[in-house]
């Protein structure tokens, strides 16, 4: 090769990569809605595709996009079916937007970090006609947007900022803290603030604005938060909550210092970072944000079957105007059951147990409940208050059995209810016609004394189930089995 | 036998439905991946607990009064409606489930999203009782019963698979206290409801009690009565109603000169009932009296 030819050569490789380069596609997963999988098992991600210079990529044909799915996070199969391919559907739809504004005492120096009166110079004046520009700009019908601010605690302003008009009195609501309130509680405000935006429906995303780093309220005041007690609030936890809540955040480091994790936090769950400094940055970035979430492409796909708590989701796109295949993101949603997921391996023995609750169940049905009777009985139901029986059965044996107050009675019935010594008597007799085992009466009575709740006096003959009642005590006379 | 026995037994079925159907849908999940989709496993997994819980609970009335038409009757009522209820009940809780999750980032979310999930079934495998009864208290009751030995179930199945995630038997300890604190919590209510115990005297009943945990009660020898008197002379196939107004128990004949006496008194229109009033059906006596 000579020399001509070399030079030729490496500019036509520097001319394609140069290209390539321009073209590099990033693709990220914004949000994982998993909402429709229950009933149809749907599952609609909304992926942000850039070029290489952050540009959101438009027209990407349905084609180009491939989604694969993972219980471990490693061996990924193809979904069975990409459903839809929707460019910008948030035009339509509205996004759920938290902005969360930094409200730290740093907030009320200058954009230098020097401490200043004048308001007209404060970072907070910046980001406030930044919000308004924000806001302004990009309202729309459809979207939700909240407005909270945080220093050592939030607070959230509005929940939902219906016209742009009345943003100028929540604004004067954001007022410069006290000393013990100054404190920049990053992280735990970035937790707090996932829970109402993440709880609604469609797409959703948290937009903080921040001129410093994580300044906790524990670790510098030397004493318990008044809400976090001695808790501290880490990155993961951060991530963890945007991913569990698919939220995405993104972050602006407003001034001369930033939080060093903040950028990757905003990265992991789908979103950005920005520098900005000064306000016409500032509504640049918060414009460019809402052109990348315009930008983003609903994907929907028949979601597969895992024994998983979590479910891995991979997007991959090829071949987008002749880039080279780089895109590729990954995230997952939650797949948990009721019962969760199986033993494995299956112990098979367990089975024996289902044969095991027969045999009992069939045992409760056979065993009797009842005692047997050969012979009459008295059985006392219930006694009176304050009063004690000898025995609650008593197998009638004797020709007489004595019910009363006494020790020598049969049936002794003692306390607040006891009779007189010798109440009642119950006497067989052999011959009787009620049955072939002879008749029993009953044979005393007088006051407080019943049989079937009728006064007893004299004698009376007793049949199966009758009730005697003395001052207060419930006897039956049971006959013997067999008869009814 | 005594409603306090027979509430012990409905317990006992709880414990023998939550051991019949642990193995079964351990054998079901194995099959997760063979399904087309959420809902349909759903369906699948609460049918199979509710068959299960309904055949256990609604064979209870018929196991303890040895009625083998009541029994097979209340088992296929049950299952059904345990069918119905189970599918219902654990869609539902799945889709509560699936809600929490994917709303929310708190760490006890989870579990308690499922345990709210098997409340809902827990409602679902209650009120089956009441359904085959036909009676909206007892279903209000079971539906209530249910919910809290559902949620206490399902707190116990969530706090055993995070406390001990690889041990075999902690959904089994789960499924136990699932169906055992329903029966248990179905009987405690069971008996708060109740206006009263009706106890058999004599014969081959003797000894058996019935609650008075809904709104009317019908006695006869046919069995398609709530009471029904076999063996015992002079019992018409519908002898006589009981009927529950504002907690006071009325009793009334059904038909024309039935032998139906209150303290050996004949029963004219409807009587009102007291404790330790003595009721004569037939020859069958029967004591009324308060829950002990």
């Amino acid at each position: 090769m000579n020399r001509n030819s070399f030079t030729v050569c490496l500019t036509i490789l520097l001319a394609v990569l140069g290209t390539v380069s321009a073209f590099a596609q990033t693709v990220t997963i914004a949000q994982v809605d998993a909402s429709p999988l229950l009933l149809s098992q749907t599952v609609d991600l909304y992926v942000s595709v850039t070029d290489g210079e952050g540009n959101p990529i438009a027209r990407i044909a349905p084609k180009n996009f491939s989604v694969f799915e993972s219980s471990d996070g490693e061996d990924f199969v193809p979904v069975s079916k990409v459903t839809s391919v929707v460019e910008s559907p948030h035009k339509k739809e509205g996004i759920q937007i938290l902005l969360l504004v930094d409200n730290s005492g740093s907030m009320y120096d200058t954009l230098w970090g020097k401490p200043t009166d004048d308001t007209e110079l404060m970072r907070t004046t910046y980001a406030r006609n930044a919000i308004r520009t924000f806001i302004g700009a990009s309202f729309n019908p459809e979207d939700r947007i909240a407005l909270a601010s945080f220093n050592t605690s939030v607070t959230v302003h509005d929940e939902n900022i219906a016209d742009p008009a009345a943003l100028n009195g929540i604004l004067k609501e954001i007022r410069r803290p006290e000393q013990k309130e100054a404190y920049t509680e990053l992280y735990h405000a970035l937790v707090e603030s996932v829970e109402p935006v993440g709880s609604r429906q469609g797409r959703r995303v948290v937009v903080v604005l921040s001129d410093g780093e994580n300044y906790p309220y524990y670790t510098h005041a030397k004493e318990a938060h008044p809400k976090y007690g001695t808790t501290l609030s880490t990155p993961e936890d951060v991530v963890d909550s945007y991913q569990r809540d698919g939220v995405t955040l993104y972050a602006i480091n407003f001034g001369p210092e930033r939080d060093r994790n903040l950028g990757n936090i905003a990265l992991q769950t789908g979103g950005n970072v920005y520098d900005a400094r000064n306000e016409a940055e500032l509504a640049g970035i918060y414009r460019d944000i809402r052109r990348k979430i315009d930008g983003e492409y609903r994907v929907s796909y028949r979601a597969g079957m895992f024994a998983s708590d979590r479910t891995f989701v991979k997007v991959a796109l090829r071949g987008v105007r002749g880039a080279r295949m780089k895109g590729e993101a990954t995230r997952f949603y939650y797949s948990s059951t009721m019962f969760g997921i199986p033993v494995d391996p299956f112990p098979y023995w367990i089975l024996l147990m289902i044969p095991g609750a027969i045999v009992i169940w069939f045992l409760l049905l056979v065993i009797r409940y009842r005692k047997f009777h050969e012979r009459a009985a008295l059985q006392v139901l219930q006694t009176g208050y304050g009063t004690k029986v000898s025995s609650n059965t008593v197998v009638l044996t004797q020709e007489k059995t004595v019910i009363g107050g006494g020790e020598r009675a049969d049936l002794t019935i003692s306390g607040r209810g006891a009779p007189r010594e010798e109440e009642v008597t119950i006497v067989f007799d052999e011959k009787g016609k009620s049955g072939e085992g002879g008749s029993y009466t009953i044979v005393g009575g007088g006051p407080g004394i019943t049989v079937n709740n009728q006064p007893v006096t004299g004698k009376r003959r007793l049949s199966g189930g009758d009730v005697v009642n003395i001052h207060g005590t419930t006897i039956v006379f049971e006959e013997p089995d067999g008869k009814a | 036998m005594s409603t306090g026995l027979r509430r012990v037994i409905v317990v006992v079925l709880g414990l023998l439905a939550g051991v019949t159907a642990w193995p079964l849908l351990e054998l079901l999940l194995l099959f997760q991946e063979s399904f087309p989709g959420y809902f349909l496993f759903s369906l699948a997994q609460g049918a199979l607990f509710g068959v299960v819980l309904g055949l256990f609970f609604g064979s209870g009335e018929g196991l303890t009064s040895k009625d083998g038409g009541k029994l097979v009757r209340g088992a296929m009522t049950g299952a059904l409606v345990g069918l119905a209820g189970g599918m219902i009940g654990f869609t539902a809780g799945q889709g509560v489930l699936f809600f929490i999750i994917q709303r929310t980032s708190r760490s006890f979310a989870v579990p308690l999203a499922r345990a709210v999930g098997w409340a809902i079934l827990g409602l679902s495998v209650g009120m089956a009782e009441g359904i085959r009864a036909k009676s909206g208290k007892k279903s209000a009751f079971g539906a209530l019963g249910g919910v809290l030995g559902g949620l206490l179930g399902g707190i116990a199945i969530e706090y055993l698979r995070g406390r001990f995630p690889g041990m075999l038997y902690g959904r089994l300890v789960g499924f136990l206290l699932f169906g055992g604190l329903i029966g248990v919590f179905y009987a405690l209510l069971e008996r708060r409801f109740s206006f009263g115990v009706l106890r058999l005297l004599n014969g081959t009943l003797r000894g058996k009690e019935y609650s008075f945990s809904q709104s009317r009660i019908s006695v006869g020898s046919d069995p398609k009565n709530d009471i029904v008197l076999k063996g015992y002379d002079n019992v018409r196939s519908r002898h006589a109603l009981f009927r529950v107004k504002r907690r006071d128990v009325y009793l009334s004949a059904v038909g024309e000169d039935p032998t139906l006496l209150v303290n050996e008194e004949p029963v004219t229109g409807g009587l009102l009932l007291k404790y330790e009033d003595v009721v004569q059906v037939g020859s069958a006596k029967m004591f009324f009296k308060g829950e002990t």
